[in-house]
């Protein structure tokens, strides 16, 4: 099977006045047609600009170089503006955390689902509102008429969702990315979302690139799952291995802090370190419970099987130790 | 015990105004709400956005007032406190330890500065409880002269919370103090409350839509569900065996980070025992 989306050495830079913020330092990542693949990390470790690389949204004073960096095939490196919007609604589409911000205040739903249906000539406004109906029926936000009319403020957190994810699918995407699509909602609406999303992925084909905090969305979701911190991924693989047999330490401790029942809480102590000047070694050192000397030299990464990968100076059983 | 806190049948209506002429719509935040949180207890509340959790910590804090019902804290009705003996009871910390904390000063300052409005202790003494507390909050110390933007979220809410403790009250009312938090920050706030509440004798009345994070600190869970406190009862139980259906579809939600289980069945088709507020 190739890969949709196949990029090596991603790297993105932003200068500012601090100095250059090594924001994404080297990751690779490769989704195939169908599949769910989750990164997973915490606030500033480079999940949301990942995303914004592979959407060509990058902010403007960002500076993106990569080895590689495919959509199909094509080079995304050198996507003019009219391919990359060309690429948007029938290719990649995408949602976010907090849907109002990408939702227009003055514009009914309506206007709003059927744009870039009409944008992409791929019928008419009659045929576009039918699409709209039958997807917005679809995702459940009914009755469809009245729907139509709304303006995003007059709906819940929820249901705008669920109307971005309706206007994301209307020019039938091979990938859908979102970012961090539930973290603004309720659990329970939570649950609604990620089922929906899921049982949509299953009908239409579609992949999905989702990017979350949060390790049980992660295991609910994921075939895959890459881990990142600092600005690389750590550790990845197929979630089932990642998750129940964890080799890079920063996994294991993600997973320890969560509250359960049973186990006292372990906190990772420290914070994540800044990602100015030169960056040297494993950055997770300063919190690291193995960390030894030669962890300040580059650490390679080491496999474990089956596309397991991770980036750590132990072995892959040392962690559970 | 000491029945630190008692919400007694208390309900808050906010009037939205929807015409120049037309009467207010009355928006039922809280509707006939009691509990009670004994020294020494952690209660937590927990229900989805817009179950008036935070109204009900609000009416505790003062902030609003109550249409109807009591408030009493240490055995006296809340209004009837004056400002200093309200904030020598009660304290709060919020989710947002980017806006609760002034920006302008530092957290030197910060930590000192209900103190200060309270008087009745020297600078000299004032400084040097607000450099303990520091410590003991797990900040350091070089950080003591920097200002807020210079540390990271999880350490601006270890400034909150030392601002919160500096007139030894004896309830902290904790707003989703961890929500805008990462994991691995959460974890060691959550644990800091665990320490303080056994260095400080403190009690707490904790707010939170995250039921995995109120198991780990709760000795009793109250469910609150549309305004109303549908369910309350000790936490071992409530996990046990929840009794409403709210509560048991809230359980029901939290993902645990283990592969190759289903999502979990959430029907919203379930019955009150009384009836609806206005829907959104
Ligand atoms: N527009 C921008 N200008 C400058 N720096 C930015 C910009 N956007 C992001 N960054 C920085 O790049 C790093 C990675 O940010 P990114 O938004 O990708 O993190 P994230 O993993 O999505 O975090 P969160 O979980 O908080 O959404 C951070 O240090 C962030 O401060
Ligand atoms: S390389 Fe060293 S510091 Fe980094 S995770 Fe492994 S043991 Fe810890
Ligand atoms: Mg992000």
């Amino acid at each position: 099977m190739t890969a949709l989306l196949d990029i090596s050495g991603l790297k993105v830079d932003v200068p500012g006045r601090a100095g250059t913020l090594h924001a994404i330092r080297g990751i690779d990542l490769s989704i195939g047609a169908g599949e769910c693949f989750t990164i997973v990390g915490e606030s500033g470790c480079g999940k949301s600009l990942t995303a914004m690389s592979v959407l060509g949204l990058l902010p403007r004073a960002a500076i993106l170089s990569a080895e590689r960096m495919s959509w199909k095939g094509q080079d995304m490196r050198r996507f003019s503006r009219r391919q990359w919007a060309n690429l948007h609604g029938p290719e990649i589409a995408a949602i976010f955390q907090e849907p109002m911000t990408a939702l227009n205040p003055v514009l009914t739903v309506g206007e709003q689902i059927i744009e870039s249906f009409v944008h992409h000539r791929l019928g008419n406004r009659k045929a576009a509102l039918a699409r709209a109906g039958e997807l917005l029926e679809r995702v459940g936000v009914v009755p469809v008429e009245r729907r139509l009319a709304q303006y995003p403020h007059e709906m819940s957190g929820g249901l705008r969702q669920r109307v971005m994810i309706a206007m994301a699918l209307m020019c039938q995407p091979k990938l859908m990315i979102a970012d961090e699509p539930t973290t603004a909602l309720d659990v329970t609406t939570q649950v609604e979302i990620l089922k929906l999303l899921k049982e949509l992925q299953a009908e239409m084909g579609m992949a999905l690139l989702l990017i979350t905090h949060d390790l049980g969305v992660v295991a609910h979701m994921a075939d895959r799952v890459a881990v990142m911190y600092a600005g690389q991924i750590v550790e990845t693989g197929s979630v089932a291995s990642v998750l129940t047999r964890s080799a890079h330490p920063y996994t294991s401790a993600l997973l320890d802090c969560l509250p359960t029942r049973d186990q006292p809480l372990t906190p990772i102590p420290g914070v994540v370190p800044a990602l100015f000047g030169e960056l040297e070694g494993c950055m997770f050192r300063n919190r690291c419970r193995f960390a030894r000397e030669a962890c300040a030299d580059p650490v390679p990464a080491r496999s474990v099987g089956e596309g397991h990968v991770y980036r750590c100076l132990l072995e892959a059983n040392e962690v559970a130790a | 015990m000491t029945r630190l806190l008692d919400i007694q049948n208390v309900s808050l209506a906010f009037r939205q105004r929807t015409g120049l002429f037309s009467p207010p719509n009355l928006i039922p935040a809280v509707r006939s709400a009691s509990l009670h949180v004994d020294a020494g207890e952690v209660v937590a509340v927990v229900g989805e956005s817009g179950s008036g959790k935070s109204t009900l910590a609000k009416m505790v804090l003062r902030l609003l007032t109550p249409d109807t019902g009591t408030i009493a804290i240490d055995g006296k009705p809340a209004q009837s406190l004056g400002p200093r003996e309200f904030a020598r009871l009660v304290q709060p910390v919020f989710q947002d330890p980017y806006s609760s904390i002034n920006p302008k000063r530092t957290l030197a300052e910060i930590i000192q500065t209900p103190l200060k409005i309270a008087g009745g202790v020297s600078a000299r003494e004032c400084e040097e409880r607000a450099r303990d507390l520091f410590e003991r909050v797990g900040l350091p110390m070089r950080l003591f002269h920097s200002y807020p933007n210079q540390i990271s979220g999880g350490q601006r809410q270890r400034v909150a919370i030392a601002r919160a403790l500096i007139l030894r009250p004896k309830l902290l009312v904790c707003d989703e103090p961890t929500s805008a938090l990462d994991v691995s920050v959460q974890a060691q706030i959550l644990e800091l409350f665990n320490e303080l509440k056994q260095d400080f004798g403190l009690t707490y009345l904790f707010i939170s839509h995250n039921l995995a994070v109120v198991e780990r600190i709760a000795d009793r869970i109250a469910v609150m569900y549309r305004g109303e406190i549908v369910e309350q009862g000790a936490t071992d139980a409530f996990f046990a065996a929840p009794t409403h259906p709210y509560s048991k579809m809230l359980l029901s939600s939290v993902l645990p980070p283990i592969p190759g289980r289903p999502l979990p069945t959430v029907s919203r088709v379930f019955e009150l025992n009384t009836p609806r507020g206005s829907q959104p």
